[in-house]
């Protein structure tokens, strides 16, 4: 027995094909035969189904397994961020968008590991240990939502909740062979959701298909009183609208000058595979140079940071998370003990690149001149937006690297250069699967659409799945 | 700018964390490498252009200002480390 898609599982459920016991114990037995390999998930909560509200209505995603990235809170279900600083912190409360998901009837099944408060793209530095790619478990399953990626990849769960800041969906997906959807900023609430860049964060979605992605972002979508940057829209329907027949869809791709790094070959032919198959299918294409390309990593690093020293001021060690045994001798050497064995490294080190930008002498040089640039780059890709539906490019210039890999912070943080963009205009992204190298590592390609602009990346994502015919591959051994 | 060890003392006071000889050395690396690298920013011109905080402005969402009873203190204190009735424990600020 086995399941490919949230719409297959939905289906067999309505035919009686499968209980929901079954179900639900199935993927139990997966996650207890793969996680100690793959360390997919911090906690898993095996009396989601008992504690399932059985009378509760029927919805779209009734009995269906979610795994939910551990950066958002849960009521009573353990919610680590993946730190130190909340290993044992339990939540009083849930955030919007699994509320969501449980009132559609979605059963909870675990909370995934990542990188800690959502800094990182190799899944390496979470307190619970590095997170394994189940295509190769000597390679990164990406970050921040490592976890998230890998649970879903090794047919743990159906599909996962990650966020995305600058990247931590679309490059987990394009190193996992999976379709990972990043919203428009205000789509989806953040309320429970712990932050990291407050004008950057935003929630989505992994799965195996562009349909279920749609499914979910339905369930989840809409204005949220909680959350004050959502926004007023009508109730999409992203699933019913879907439709791959996109002639005459104005596509855009980029010349890559300014990109720092190779471009390996096998993103390359994934990117002319795509451009080919779109042009087969009537699309209009058009080669620009990329606006800004060589700043968005560097204004993207100055505001995350500078907003993250902010957010993660909370964690004093006084209300609630880890406390140091250590005696102070006053309140601020308490939480300059408290904080400081709470924080890994890379953590630390973007409080305190974070703290630099917002300091007095630096403000106006740093945080300010990349809020300036920031809004540069979004009348660039405005004026792009109006005469353009579609944004194709990669995802990243490689597919997933080693673990371990010896590299300084900076190497990583270039991981990162083509998918900063999207958080920085706020635009909605997704990575869809479509080759792989000649290591056997998956390569994906990154669609980006105008704000608000969701049903534009998913009819084109669609009909590429469609063309492609890839996503039914598994990794061995899964 | 010098990142030198005044800089990262006042650092270090401003995001209250301690930090070890040994951190303090690679952090200075860090700040110089990373630093040096986000300095192209400003070659660009960006006279008279609005600094841009939130990537998309929704209204501003009002509510009443009125009087709501709050149930969940009881669970939030039990949050706390350290407690004494219903007050949060801490070591002295004087």
């Amino acid at each position: 027995m086995d399941f490919f898609s949230l719409c297959e599982i939905q289906k067999l459920l309505k035919e009686k094909k499968i209980s929901p016991k079954e179900l639900f114990n199935f993927y139990l037995e997966k996650i207890k035969k793969h996680n100690k390999g793959l360390n997919a998930f911090i906690t898993v909560n095996e009396k989601a189904f008992e504690d399932q509200n059985l009378d509760s209505p029927s919805g779209a995603l009734k009995a269906i397994p979610i795994a939910v990235k551990d950066l958002f809170c849960t009521k009573g279900l353990k919610t680590t961020a993946g730190s130190k600083a909340l290993e044992s912190y339990i939540p009083p409360y849930t955030a919007t968008v699994v509320q969501r998901l449980e009132k559609a009837g979605a059963l909870i099944i675990g909370k995934c590991n990542n990188d800690e408060f959502a800094m990182g793209s190799t899944g390496e530095n979470s307190y619970f240990g590095a997170v394994k790619n189940p295509w190769n478990e000597k390679h990164s399953a990406g970050g921040s939502s490592s976890g998230s990626a890998s649970a879903v990849a090794g047919g743990l769960c159906p599909a996962s909740l990650g966020t995305d800041t600058g990247g931590s969906i679309r490059l987990p997906a394009h190193y996992c062979h999976l379709v990972g959807i990043k919203t428009t900023y205000g789509r989806l609430s953040r309320y429970g959701m712990i932050s990291y860049a407050s004008s950057l964060d935003q929630a989505g979605t992994f799965s195996r298909t562009v349909e279920d992605g749609a499914l979910l972002l339905d369930v989840m979508s809409g204005f949220d009183p909680l959350d004050a940057t959502t926004v007023k829209k009508p109730e999409p329907f992203f699933q019913k609208n879907l439709n791959s027949q996109i002639k005459n869809k104005r596509i855009l791709y980029f010349d890559l000058e300014g990109f720092e790094g190779q471009m390996e070959p096998s993103v390359q032919e994934a990117q002319s595979r795509c451009l080919e198959l779109l042009k087969a299918r009537g699309c209009k294409l058009t080669k620009k140079k990329w606006p800004f390309l060589e700043y968005g990593l560097s204004v993207y690093y100055l505001i995350s940071t500078a907003e993250a020293s902010s957010n993660l001021a909370r964690y004093d060690g006084l209300r609630y998370g880890h406390q140091s045994k250590k005696m102070a001798k006053d309140l601020q050497e308490f939480y300059a003990f408290n904080r400081s064995s709470a924080f890994g490294a890379e953590v630390r080190r973007r409080i305190i690149m974070g703290t630099f930008c917002l300091s007095t002498g630096y403000y106006d040089e740093y945080f300010h001149k990349a809020c300036q640039t920031r809004a540069l780059i979004q009348q660039a890709f405005n004026e792009l937006f109006a005469s353009h539906d579609v944004i194709l490019c990669p995802v990243a210039g490689a597919p997933a690297p080693l673990l371990g890999a010896k590299q300084t912070p900076l190497q990583v943080y270039l991981n990162d250069q083509l998918t900063v963009f999207a958080n920085l205009l706020g635009a909605p992204a997704l990575s869809l699967p479509v080759s792989f190298s000649k290591e056997e590592l998956p390569v994906g390609i990154q669609l980006m659409g105008r704000a608000f602009g969701e049903q534009d990346i998913l009819d084109t994502a669609l009909a590429l799945e469609e063309d492609l015919q890839i996503n039914k591959k598994r990794p061995h051994g899964f | 700018m010098e990142i030198n060890d005044k800089l990262l003392k006042k650092l270090s006071q401003l995001s209250a964390l301690h930090l070890s000889q040994q951190e303090q050395t690679e952090l200075k690396e860090y700040l110089k490498k990373t630093l040096s690298y986000f300095e192209k920013i400003k070659k660009l011109d960006t006279k008279g252009i609005k600094a841009l905080v939130s990537p998309l402005k929704p209204p501003l969402v009002m509510r009443a200002d009125k009087v709501e009873e709050f149930p969940h203190t009881e669970e939030l204190l039990q949050q706390a480390p350290q407690k004494q009735g219903s007050l949060v424990k801490a070591p002295p600020t004087v």
